[in-house]
């Protein structure tokens, strides 16, 4: 199969968009595992949450766009917090499997609980028109979405690596993922630390949410399962604990899958997971502390 | 200023340390010694609330420290220099200091105290930029010892600041101590180096197998035949 030169900068594009929301997503598993070692899956459905608050919000009570994307990225913080209050705090210091469990068993707790209130029908998401033109450049087309996204990603992770380069507490959020016990020492509050990590990944993923929905144009109760699954995965690529790590894994990752769907006959596209899991697993066998990534080191 | 009395500390179903007392005075430099595994850093670990005791009481500056979380214990006025010097190695070197004093008001004149920590350890000063896992281990201890002063504690603990040194280093390491502690800073100092640490301590305590076996000026304790035996070599 040849295709032309637009098909290939479309499908770049639209590895961009889909590597920008991984990247996000990826951002919350890699804040939290570097400060605390928890791995937490309910984070994937913090994307589906904040669609459906935008999209409730816009439906049912008509509010303008930014005000409800504001409300969205708002109730997701709240949520991913009151996740790490109710489900996490009390487990601390507990071994990783059992965090780990119970980050599963939140997971498919709020995936029912959305089952039960919204019920499992798919339904349409559209942006503001505007996001859904499709640009023109001569012979190319393609939807100015994959550029938005891939802008408001390099904002938010320009934003986070200052934050943690500059401030106090992103100062403070380094030296607890090196050395969580020597933070302490020096006076630092780990909750304090750990709920600013949560909200800060929580709002990349619920920013993520929404992109990712005006993207497809529709939501259901587990559209943020899979993705989810799949920025943990890119943040393992990237090397778990670096923000780096996370937006390259995600870049990595978004392009793999459609470059893989690009060259493969369309009765295989559907199985492009399987590019996912099996970069993973080869990542894995070679550097398993990831690109990005650092070997173990010592803990509380 | 520090009176610690009968606290019991368990690692798991361990019994690390029994029914252990002792007091540091305002102003004193008190010396903490023992063999590996008799207790001193979890003593220390203790006080600074990473460990709690299951019985016993810590009482500093008025303060009831056993139920206090550790980055209260902080702000408290006691700073910890951790065993193995623990900084942090891919902050840089004034990235270390600032995290010293992470407790610290924002108001506070944070250069000076900068300046302060950089004559006491002009190596630093030259370092300042470099990633803090690129100094060698005689500097990483004074980083350690220069982020634990960033807090402006009232009582310095410090883990075995001679570990693993070289003899010249461990010479320069206990003539800061020196200074501090004429600059007026309470000093608790746990070593295994106890002839040097004997030097310059007020007082000592001799921890053994989790128990407090010997107390006493540091001047007698260097005299007394036990401590000859098991700490002095002859």
């Amino acid at each position: 199969m040849i295709y032309s030169a637009e098909y290939w900068i479309q499908q770049f594009l639209n590895g961009l968009g889909l590597g920008s929301i991984y990247a996000l997503t990826a951002i919350g598993y890699t804040l939290v595992y570097g400060i605390l070692r928890l791995i937490n899956f309910a984070h994937g459905d913090l994307l589906m949450i904040s669609a459906y608050t935008a999209a409730g919000l816009i439906g049912f009570y008509l509010l303008p766009y930014p005000l409800a994307a504001a409300a969205a990225l708002a109730f997701a913080a709240l949520i991913g917090l009151t996740v790490e209050r109710l489900a996490y705090r009390p487990l601390r210091g507990k071994p990783e499997e059992t965090t780990l469990v119970t980050s599963l068993a939140v997971s498919i707790l709020i995936q029912n609980l959305a089952l039960m209130i919204l019920s499992p029908q798919p339904r349409a998401f559209s942006l503001p028109s505007f996001f859904s033109a499709t640009i023109r450049m001569g012979s190319i087309a393609f939807p100015l979405i994959n550029i938005i996204i891939l802008l408001i990603a390099v904002i938010l992770l320009l934003a986070l690596t200052l934050m943690i380069k500059k401030t106090k507490i992103g100062i403070a959020m380094r030296a607890s993922a090196e050395n969580l016990q020597a933070a302490l020492l020096m006076g630092v509050n780990l909750n304090s630390v750990v709920r600013t990590a949560f909200a800060i990944g929580s709002v990349m993923a619920a920013v993520a949410g929404i992109l990712m929905a005006g993207r497809y144009g529709r939501i259901d109760p587990f559209m943020g399962f899979v993705p989810g699954l799949k920025a943990f995965v890119a943040a393992v690529i990237g090397g778990i604990g670096s923000i780096h790590g996370a937006a390259v894994g995600g870049l990595i990752l978004g392009f793999g899958e459609i470059l893989f769907v690009a060259m493969l006959p369309p009765d295989l596209s559907a199985f492009k997971d399987i590019f996912v899991f099996l970069a993973l697993i080869l990542m894995l066998l070679v550097k398993p502390s990831g690109l990005f990534g650092r070997p173990a080191d010592r803990r509380v | 200023m520090l009176k610690v009395e009968n606290i019991n500390v368990y690692h798991d179903q361990i019994h690390v340390l029994k029914n252990v007392s002792f007091e540091v005075r305002r102003g004193e430099l008190v010396a903490l010694l023992g063999s590996n595994g008799a207790g001193k850093t979890t003593t220390l670990r203790t006080l600074s609330g990473l460990i709690r005791p299951r019985t016993g009481t810590i009482r500093f500056l008025d303060h009831e420290l056993t139920r206090t979380p550790p980055y209260k214990i902080v702000s408290l006025g006691m700073a910890h220099s951790p065993e193995g010097r623990q900084i942090f190695t891919q902050l840089t070197v004034l990235e270390n200091l600032l995290m010293g004093a992470y407790a610290r008001k924002k108001s506070d004149r944070l250069q000076d105290d900068i300046e302060w920590i950089c004559s006491l350890f002009p190596v630093l000063k030259q370092r300042e930029k470099l990633p803090a896992g690129a100094l060698s281990g005689g500097e990483q201890q004074m980083l350690a010892i220069g982020r634990a002063l960033m807090s402006k504690p009232r009582l310095l603990l410090l883990d075995e600041p001679s570990l693993g040194l070289a003899p010249l280093m461990v010479g320069k390491i206990f003539e800061v101590i020196r200074t501090l502690k004429r600059d007026g800073i309470t000093i608790l100092l746990v070593e295994q180096n106890a002839r040097e640490a004997l030097r310059i301590a007020d007082r000592a305590y001799v921890l053994e197998t989790g128990v407090i076996k010997l107390e006493g000026k540091a001047d007698d304790l260097i005299q007394s035949p036990e401590i000859q035996k098991a700490y002095l070599g002859g």
